[in-house]
């Protein structure tokens, strides 16, 4: 309820980023998150992936002299649930009910992200869930201020209060988040 | 636990020393067996001669050499190249079976090397009632319990790789690979009759026949590792007869002391009575092979006579080599293929179950017979 995973179909070697707010438009909500991990590895955990390629082959080389492997591999995220649309209506909560199993997950639209994040207020739901560490929190917040663009100054000021507000009792975990927003 | 280890294990020290007895033996018949291949190999068309009077029209299998029987070529360049593994698993219909069915499954792999190809890792399923394997006979009923799967099975196999291989090879050199023998050896099986054996034998020649219409830009090889195959040994043996107490040796023996990794020897032609048949009812796709070394392993690699051109069989060799490489011995495509294609214990229960459920849901419900019910339930 809190959090879900999801899955590409293969390996990607470029998934959604850590702290990318994506979507689920289907079920009774649309339902977001924030992305708090990435893996990749073989589908088949029996098969385990094994070193290939030559010193000073790259990545993409290896890839591509093994046509097989980026087949055998799948990429799954794990994303934190910050909020949902019921109606038209933004909230920075957790949805009454989990977005449907086998359901496809987009990224979320720049307007999705700033009305959802509401003012800061999708922290809530974010720092409750023990898998959005530090860094997650803080490029979530960072994703949040891209989104808004040029005039991200009030966004950043009200997550900022928000974080304050919430980690009051934890100065030290306060203080690193801020100075990983910092650009 | 159902075996009981204590017993076997306290056999197992003298059974190892009597296979060591054995493995002595047979390096003295190795030797000499290597010695007639030299004789053989100084003068290939006379030496033949004695091989094709005494085991010509014989039910012993052999082999004769194209050329110098004795020659090793080293692994050819590798260019860009499409690979096609295909491989194949199977249910056979179970007599205990409410409704009897089988189960196909066909994987491949389908892997570009350099060449602007999309690769594929894949499999395709079908499924039939036991009636449906006859082909309008009734004599297959006969046939040993799956028989007809598992021709069906090869056949399916080979017309799966020309699905693939064909359009790969307009695209650019292919070489599609098979796991086992070139020819299905069902297709000479006396336990069904012609009538029952000729669709299959009809889709194995049009298989055939499109791999062949390709030319030259695909290679086709049957990949048989560790072969326990003494053809060319039947033929040393008329040369040089091993002593009665020699063990028996095979083709592997022979070659993985004269074979150097990555070599591959001379194409040798099947001319087995069994295979003879089998030719004889598929004409114009005549069995050719050569042994491969690959690390320790002395691979048997059968063709079709008719790809056997120097291109065709250096691009053969050099996949193969270079296939073994990247799966610690054995070809990647094959591997890949076997992994789509296999149907493990549990799918197997897993389709039995649905069957059952289904045919249930239909109101057919066949009552259990006392020894399937008494091995599912188990009880103490």
């Amino acid at each position: 309820m809190r959090a879900f995973e999801c899955a590409y179909a293969r390996y990607t070697s470029e998934p959604f980023a850590l702290g990318q707010m994506l979507v689920v438009r289907e079920g009774r909500y649309d339902t977001f998150g924030v992305v708090t991990g990435s893996e990749s590895g073989p589908d088949d955990p029996s098969r385990p992936l094994v070193p290939r390629g030559d010193p000073g082959q790259s990545a993409a080389a290896v890839m591509a002299s093994n046509p097989e492997i980026e087949l055998l591999l799948r990429t799954t995220l794990t994303v934190a649930i910050c909020g949902h649309i019921d109606r038209e209506v933004a909230r920075p909560a957790l949805p009454p009910m989990p977005p449907p199993l086998l359901a496809e997950v987009q990224a979320a639209t720049n307007e999705e992200k700033v009305r959802v994040a509401d003012e800061g207020r999708f922290l809530v739901p974010l720092l409750a869930n023990p898998a959005a560490d530090d860094a997650v929190v803080a490029a979530a917040i960072r994703e949040v201020a891209r989104a808004a663009g040029p005039g991200d100054r009030p966004f950043l000021v009200a997550a900022g209060k928000e974080l304050a507000r919430l980690l009051k009792a934890e100065p030290s975990r306060l203080t690193s988040i801020l100075r990983m927003v910092e650009p | 636990m159902t075996l009981r280890m204590d017993t076997v294990a306290a056999e197992l020290p003298a059974l190892i020393a009597r296979h060591e007895e054995t493995r002595a033996a047979a390096g003295a018949a190795i030797e000499g067996a290597r010695g007639a291949l030299r004789e053989w190999s100084d003068d290939p068309v006379a030496a033949s001669a004695p091989i094709e009077q005494a085991l010509g029209g014989q039910a012993v299998p052999y082999a004769l050499a194209e050329d110098d029987p004795a020659a090793t070529c080293p692994t050819p360049p590798l260019g860009p190249v499409t690979v096609v593994g295909v491989d194949g698993s199977s249910i056979t219909p179970d007599r205990f079976s409410t409704v009897r069915c089988y189960a196909i499954n066909i994987g491949h792999a389908l892997l570009p090397y350099g060449v602007a190809v999309d690769s594929s890792l894949d499999a395709i399923a079908e499924v039939g009632l036991d009636g449906d394997l006859l082909e309008g006979s009734g004599d297959m009923r006969q046939a040993p319990r799956g028989l007809a799967t598992r021709l069906l099975r090869d056949v399916r196999e080979l017309e799966r790789g020309v699905e693939l291989a064909v359009p790969a090879a307009s695209a650019g050199p292919a070489v599609l690979l098979l796991d086992g023998t070139l020819l299905p050896w069902d297709l000479h099986t006396r336990q069904a009759s012609d009538e029952a054996l000729a669709p299959y034998r009809r889709r194995t020649i049009d298989a055939l026949d499109r791999i062949r219409a390709c030319g030259e830009p695909l290679s086709m090889g049957a990949y048989i590792s560790a072969s326990a195959a003494r053809e060319v040994v039947a033929a040393l043996e008329v040369l040089a007869p091993p002593p009665p107490s020699a063990p028996p040796l095979t083709d592997g023996d022979v070659f993985r002391g004269l074979l150097e990794p990555g070599e591959r020897s001379a194409i040798f032609h099947s001319r087995s009575s069994r295979r003879g048949s089998v030719e004889s009812l598929l004409p114009g796709h005549d069995v050719a092979l050569f042994y491969l070394r690959v690390g320790d392993d002395i691979a048997r690699v059968e063709l079709p006579a008719w790809s056997a051109t120097p291109t065709q069989v250096d691009r053969l060799h050099a996949t193969l080599v270079d296939q073994c490489e990247r799966c610690e011995g054995y070809p990647r495509a094959l591997q890949e293929a076997h992994e789509q294609a296999v149907i493990s214990a549990g799918d197997r229960e897993q389709f039995e179950r649905l069957l059952d459920r289904l045919a249930g849901d239909a109101g057919i419900r066949a009552p259990l017979n006392g020894k399937q019910q008494s091995k599912r339930r188990r009880s103490i």
